[in-house]
């Protein structure tokens, strides 16, 4: 290498190492801030979902990302209602049309219900069995005598008896080539015996690889025996 | 040369596949693999028996015993009002602690439904009324079992009934097991109300 090509290559670095150097920077203001978000304020929480109690003209539910927020003076001011444990961002607040005192949130984690307005709640379970894989959780919908309706990427969840059984319902459930598209994907991935699985498959997949590069190895080497005749 | 090198590596992948999937069989029967349970499969994973989760939250205690509180009816009112949550259980049993009569606190069992099944854990708070440890002694679902981790269980150390013990507020939450994160949030703030009502003047209050 010549001296000017030295020189050359040393201003690259000396160039690169200041660009290296500023985006380290940034890298760790950034950090600080998002480690501290205090530090920029009180941000302003997103309205995800509201609706009106029927029951009483000026108490508004209004969900966000946090959880669930109550007003009692016709959206002036919020407190945050007290609840264990949120099902995630609020989708929907839907009130029974026949039973106002009866109350569902439906998160992007699951569906809480409360029979007293809203003053203590309960989450609601749904079996495993008929929620593998986890659906996306679209929106909620309230009929009357119990009847609550989910909507899903896959379908739509019905229940005739306020959310204690559930099944999926014939309108946009999934059908025969859904079911087999899953079980299709479940083989392949190896979930047919669940994580354990994983290990057969992986072995699988580890001794195709060994038989796909000792076949190839032997292809490229003229065998000795074929060389003799 | 080749040909024997892949035999050799065949054999030792048959034999691979075969102890792997006996594994798998055997574990299904065991406590740590697949089982079955009326909505489905259960991988059950038990990391702490309820004797070895004592031990270790009271490494120091010279004297063990339990206690059972029923709340009446108006106790259950006032602590589902705080939590804003149903409350399911009849009674809570209070595993609490002694060395040389010196109070070591108070360590709950409880149950949180994480996605679609419980997690077992256990709760210890001192006689501060605020959390000292937490372990997880039963998971169930087949993923988000990361929250047995003191890295995630770190996080309520020193938390009392007067903190949000929230995900996103003082909690962060464990990436790739939310839901489970938030059920142990849950239980853990929903034992610390449990404790403060049942012992108001023995911990926190008398401090």
């Amino acid at each position: 290498m010549t001296p000017r090509e030295r020189h050359l290559w040393a201003r690259w670095h000396r160039r690169l190492g200041a660009a290296g150097a500023v985006f380290m920077l940034l890298i760790a203001i950034t950090g600080l801030l998002l480690a501290h978000p205090r530090w920029l304020g009180p941000g302003e929480i997103e309205t995800t979902a509201l609706a009106a109690d029927p029951d009483r003209s000026a108490r508004w539910l209004r969900g966000t990302e946090l959880g669930l927020e109550v007003s009692e003076d016709d959206g002036r001011t919020w407190r945050e209602a007290p609840m264990l444990a949120p099902p995630g961002t609020i989708i929907r607040i839907a009130f029974a049309p026949d039973e106002p005192s009866r109350v569902y949130v439906l998160g992007s984690d699951g569906l809480v219900s409360a029979e007293d307005g809203g003053r203590i709640w309960a989450a609601i379970a749904w079996p495993e069995s008929l929620l593998t894989p986890w659906p996306e959780l679209r929106d909620l919908a309230l009929g009357t005598g119990g009847r609550v309706r989910v909507l899903t990427d896959a379908g739509i969840l019905a229940s005739a008896d306020h959310g204690v059984s559930w099944r999926w319902s014939s309108v946009g459930s999934p059908g025969n080539a859904d079911r087999l598209r899953d079980a299709i994907h479940r083989l392949h991935t190896g979930y047919w015996l669940g994580e354990s699985g994983l290990l057969i498959n992986d072995l699988m997949a580890l001794v195709l690889v060994i038989l796909t590069a000792s076949g190839l190895v032997m292809l490229a080497r003229p065998s000795r025996r074929n060389g003799r005749r | 040369m080749i040909l024997r090198l892949t035999a050799t590596a065949l054999r030792a992948m048959v034999l691979c596949l075969v102890t792997g999937t006996l594994a798998v069989a055997a574990t299904g029967r065991g406590d740590d693999g697949l089982t079955e349970s009326p909505d489905g499969p259960e991988h059950v994973k038990v990391y702490y028996s309820e004797e070895d989760a004592l031990a270790k939250v009271f490494a120091e205690a010279d004297s063990l015993w339990s206690e059972v509180w029923t709340p009446t009816p108006g106790e259950r009112e006032d602590l589902e009002s705080r939590l804003g949550w149903r409350v399911s259980e009849e009674s809570f049993v209070f595993h609490r602690a002694s060395r040389r009569g010196q109070d070591l606190g108070t360590a709950v069992i409880t149950e949180e439904l994480g996605r679609f099944k419980p997690i077992t854990f256990m709760v210890q708070v001192g006689t501060d009324a605020e959390v000292r440890m937490v372990l997880v002694m039963v998971y169930r679902e087949s993923r988000g079992d990361g929250v047995k981790r003191q890295r995630f269980l770190k996080q309520f150390r020193g938390k009392d009934a007067d903190d949000p013990v929230r995900i996103n507020r003082d909690i962060v939450g464990l990436s790739g097991a939310t839901l489970s994160s938030r059920s142990i949030t849950a239980g853990v703030k929903r034992v610390l109300e449990v404790v403060r009502m049942r012992y108001p003047a023995e911990l926190g209050d008398s401090q």
